[in-house]
């Protein structure tokens, strides 16, 4: 069993590192490897292979290993607080408070908050408040089950409320809307990598301060308490993890589908286990590894046609969980 | 020892009334009544879950405060009547959980909880089955499972609520002669509530029951022990 | 009452053969630039035709009749508001889609006035509403597959008319579309005088050679994708006409192509112009996608756009080629910078 389970990591490890030397030189542009050695320790801001590498490959790179991860971690968290292996990060309705903002500052036709402050911005703040707000149910709802039902609500009514934006607006607004709401990994520029991995730290921290909590809540929160833990404090923990995990990555790479629901289901089923101080490692690397594999291919049809990052993970996802469902019964 | 004096026990009209009742170490205990007549709100009213309405609780002579889950989980250990089983976890890792109160804070688990939790399943001897999913095992295997984490979490009190409602004849006697033994050798004070009287009557050495007629709680000891007589009490 | 025999593509589809665009040729057809549309003059009548973009074979024929012009219409698009606003035809308009879309005054006011209906979007229109205005037909551009509501509304006697002016590939064959609006108003004479007019200001605009191109790049990112207008496209034929070197004037298609931005980076290295970023200052630019900031022309180079005329510019560029085109020549050439029609230097 244990060597096994080594080798899974040895092939994970490995397979980032290929998966990102691969991301970092496909492209419409050739770049070297000797451009890469010269971008490391020569930067040359004429460059063209340079600017490529800074300003579109790398930080393109970074939200793969940034999303892939907190995705995975946020949809971890989630299933198990809620013991249900159908929750994803997008559970407690972050995304949906982005998409609302996204949705009102693209197609309601307020240009200054379209043109001045850009979809980013939006979508953080969108994320901010509904972050606020499910925080502040967390702490008035006395069990796990309503908080999700909340969420789903609020899904609900916030996705309605997008319809009816959707529905009066410009055929132009409208398919910037689509566009976002299909999520892209090329958004992010170079100078903001920085603040990006100062919240996914900290949100990492919070979620390795909780796997205690997260290990024992596996058996129900009733169950932790009588173990110790206390409930409370642990879920609103939990819960600020998540909401920084996703509210990042809503805001910077919009909705990115499948990732939170799949990643850690697949890990669950490759290290048969339900140890959280094993999963969260795992699900960070393992979530990096789809990720890398998805955009790589998103990179290389490219050449044939423009897809989202969103159609990619679901169309990849899915055949996946269901192969190791299956091999899993068989 | 746990000592009861005088208490009224309910959310807000009593459920329960008892004049005097204490829990020592090194002996079994049954609690039996019937449904809806308060069994489990008397053992969360011994944990401090719920305040009692009137009397006091004493823990070695001392009150018993309404205390921390994390004082609470070193002090009272639960077994529910069943465990359904988790995918993917491990029957060994299940055991650990019953460590938690004594893991460092983010979790880490060291040689001592590794062997106390070894120990609980040699001792509840399903030790094989140890790298075994909780989820492909039998009942009465998975009811051994959560009493050994109970073990491991190696409180000085150990409640389980109805743990032989599920299982057949076989397995109800093993349960409870494994219980008898752990009483015994680990010098722990341990209530099981069911309703099988014929084998709680074989194996506990005291009968808390909660007749079908009163709200006052009665104590039965051994030598009074008399099958008809506490199904007459019980449930008429 | 129905005022036009329209004969679509169904009904036309067992005598396809016959009808077919290249057998009418021998018959005299009026039209010279546009592609998707035909007049051809046949036995003392003229038959309007209109072609689909997709297959160029007859969409819709339409028998002009002379004594019986339309007088009440619904105009979906700013182009047709238009054109119509060059045959003085204002007063004619039933029905628009949206005021907030409309430039022109008068149209507005009617608008205000309540004499003239808001329909909305062309997939979602109020059928009722469009009955109870009174139009008598509806023209509208054709973006999705089929006009929802046309069976509806052609029981009724309200005529569809789909306008793919803006299918077309050369600026003349776009502004050529006024001859369906003049044929079908009655006012073919005054349409006719209109084209002539302005195509000779364009003839005699365009530059035949220059010894120095400018090299321009044209469009925006639309998310992760640059939407650039293909090589043989109405704007690829606007630049070649000023005489300047657009970047993918050898892409093939008549529409936009997409492509990533790391060749938009790489391909705009040597390029003076930008033209059409949809985005009137820098500033804005830059919040839309940061990233724009890496491209040397956003930098060095000078960048137009026509947002800043709005509406004016959607109304009127389609049947003011020439405006645009004289718009371009000065841009490329620097002379006169300061007397542009649509465009505005983005800063």
């Amino acid at each position: 069993m244990t060597l096994s389970r080594n080798w899974i990591w040895m092939g994970i490890t490995l397979g980032i590192f290929i998966l990102s030397i691969l991301h970092v030189l496909l492209g419409e542009i050739f770049v070297s490897s000797s451009d890469f050695y010269t971008f490391l320790f020569d930067f040359d801001p004429d460059k063209i292979e340079h600017v490529i590498l800074k300003e579109f490959r790398i930080p393109r790179l970074f939200m793969c290993f940034i999303a892939g991860s907190s995705l995975s971690l946020a949809g971890l968290m989630m299933q198990t607080l809620f013991q249900n292996p159908l929750a994803g990060p997008y559970v407690l309705g972050i995304n949906s408070g982005s998409s609302l903002l996204v949705a009102l500052s693209v197609l309601s036709g307020w240009t200054f908050v379209r043109n001045d402050f850009g979809l980013i911005f939006s979508a953080l703040i969108g994320a901010g408040i509904f972050a606020v707000l499910i925080l502040f149910l967390a702490n008035f709802l006395r069990n796990s089950l309503s908080l999700l039902l909340v969420g789903i609500m609020i899904g609900s009514f916030t996705g309605a409320l997008v319809s009816i934006l959707q529905s009066v607006s410009e055929a132009n607004s409208l398919k910037l809307f689509t566009l976002w709401s299909m999520g892209s990994l090329q958004n992010v520029q170079f100078g903001q990598l920085g603040v990006i991995f100062l919240f996914y730290l900290l949100a990492l921290l919070v979620t390795m301060y909780y796997s205690k909590s997260l290990n024992a809540l596996i058996l129900g929160e009733k169950e932790a308490s009588l173990l110790g833990i206390n409930v409370r404090k642990s879920r609103i923990g939990i819960i600020c993890a998540t909401v920084l995990f996703t509210g990042l990555v809503t805001a910077f790479c919009g909705p990115i589908a499948f990732i939170g629901l799949a990643v850690p289901n697949l890990i669950r089923i490759l290290f048969k286990t339900q140890n959280h101080r094993i999963l969260i490692p795992a699900c960070l690397l393992g979530g990096v590894v789809f990720l890398l594999i998805c955009d790589i291919c998103v990179e290389l049809l490219s050449f044939i046609t423009p897809l989202p990052i969103n159609a990619i993970t679901s169309i990849i996802g899915a055949p996946m969980v269901i192969y190791f469902i299956i091999k899993r019964l068989a | 020892m746990i000592e009861v004096r005088n208490a009224k026990i309910g959310y807000v009209n009593p459920l329960i009334q008892i004049p005097q009742l204490n829990l020592r170490k090194g002996e079994l205990y049954g609690l039996v009544g019937a449904n809806g007549k308060g069994k489990s709100t008397f053992m969360k009213s011994v944990i401090g879950e719920i305040d009692l309405l009137e009397g006091e609780i004493l823990m070695d002579g001392l009150p018993i405060q309404p205390t921390l889950d994390q004082r609470r989980s070193k002090l009272f250990s639960f077994v529910s009547s069943r465990f359904a089983g988790i995918p993917h976890l491990r029957v060994l890792e299940y055991v650990l959980l019953g460590r938690t109160p004594y893991l460092g804070r983010f979790g880490q688990v060291t040689e001592k909880d590794r062997d106390a939790s070894i120990l609980a399943l040699e001792a509840v001897d399903i030790l094989h089955l140890q790298n075994k999913f909780t989820e492909e095992i039998s009942d009465g295997e998975r009811q051994m499972v959560a009493i050994a984490r109970a073990m491991a979490q190696d409180t000085p009190y150990v409640f389980l609520d109805e743990p032989t409602a599920f299982l057949d004849y076989k397995n109800k006697r093993k349960i409870m002669e494994l219980l008898q033994q752990y009483v015994r050798s680990e010098e722990k004070s341990v209530l099981v509530t069911s309703h099988d009287l014929e084998i709680l009557l074989q194996s506990v050495d005291t009968i808390f029951c909660i007749p079908e007629s009163s709200t006052t709680m009665r104590t039965i000891l051994k030598k009074d022990f008399e099958l008809e007589s506490i199904i007459q009490q019980t449930f008429h | 009452m129905k005022h036009l025999i329209i004969l679509s593509l169904l009904l036309l589809f067992s005598c396809q053969e016959s009808n077919s665009s290249s057998e009418l040729n021998s018959n005299k057809n009026l039209v010279q630039y546009a592609d998707f549309f035909q007049l051809i003059q046949q036995d003392g009548q003229t038959i309007l035709q209109i072609l689909s973009p997709e297959t160029k074979k007859i969409e819709q024929t339409i028998v002009i009749n002379p004594k019986d012009p339309l007088l009440k219409v619904a105009c979906l698009s700013a182009t047709h508001v238009g054109m119509m606003q060059k045959l003085n035809l204002i007063d004619r308009i039933g029905a628009v889609s949206n005021s907030l879309y409309i430039y022109n005054s008068e149209l507005l006011k009617n608008v205000q006035d309540k004499k003239v209906l808001e329909l909305g979007e062309e997939m979602q229109i109020p059928v009722e509403s469009l009955v109870k205005s009174g139009c008598q037909a509806i023209f509208y551009s054709g973006f999705g597959k089929e006009f929802q509501h046309a069976k509806t509304l052609n029981k009724i006697g309200i005529d569809c008319l789909v306008n793919y002016d803006w299918r077309e590939s050369h600026p003349l064959g776009k502004a050529e579309w006024i001859l369906v609006f003049g044929y079908l108003m009655g006012k073919p004479a005054e349409a006719h005088a209109i084209f002539e007019d302005l195509k000779e200001k364009y003839l005699d605009l365009q530059v035949v050679s220059t010894n120095r191109k400018a090299k321009v790049i044209s469009g925006n990112m639309w998310g992760d994708q640059w939407n650039a207008p293909a090589g043989e496209s109405y704007q690829a034929t606007l630049m070649k006409d000023a005489g300047a070197e657009y970047v993918y004037r050898k892409t093939k298609g008549t529409g936009s192509v997409q492509l990533s931005f790391e060749k938009i980076i790489a391909d705009s290295k040597n390029v003076e112009f930008w033209l059409n970023t949809g985005i009137p200052t820098k500033k804005m630019m830059v919040a839309s996608n940061p990233k724009l900031q890496n491209m040397s022309v956003f930098k060095t180079g000078k960048i137009y756009d026509y947002s800043r005329s709005g509406n004016r510019f959607w109304e009127m560029s389609a049947i003011e080629p020439h405006k645009v085109l004289e718009d371009y020549i000065r841009i490329f050439s620097g002379k006169n910078i300061e007397k542009l029609h649509f465009y505005h230097l983005v800063e």
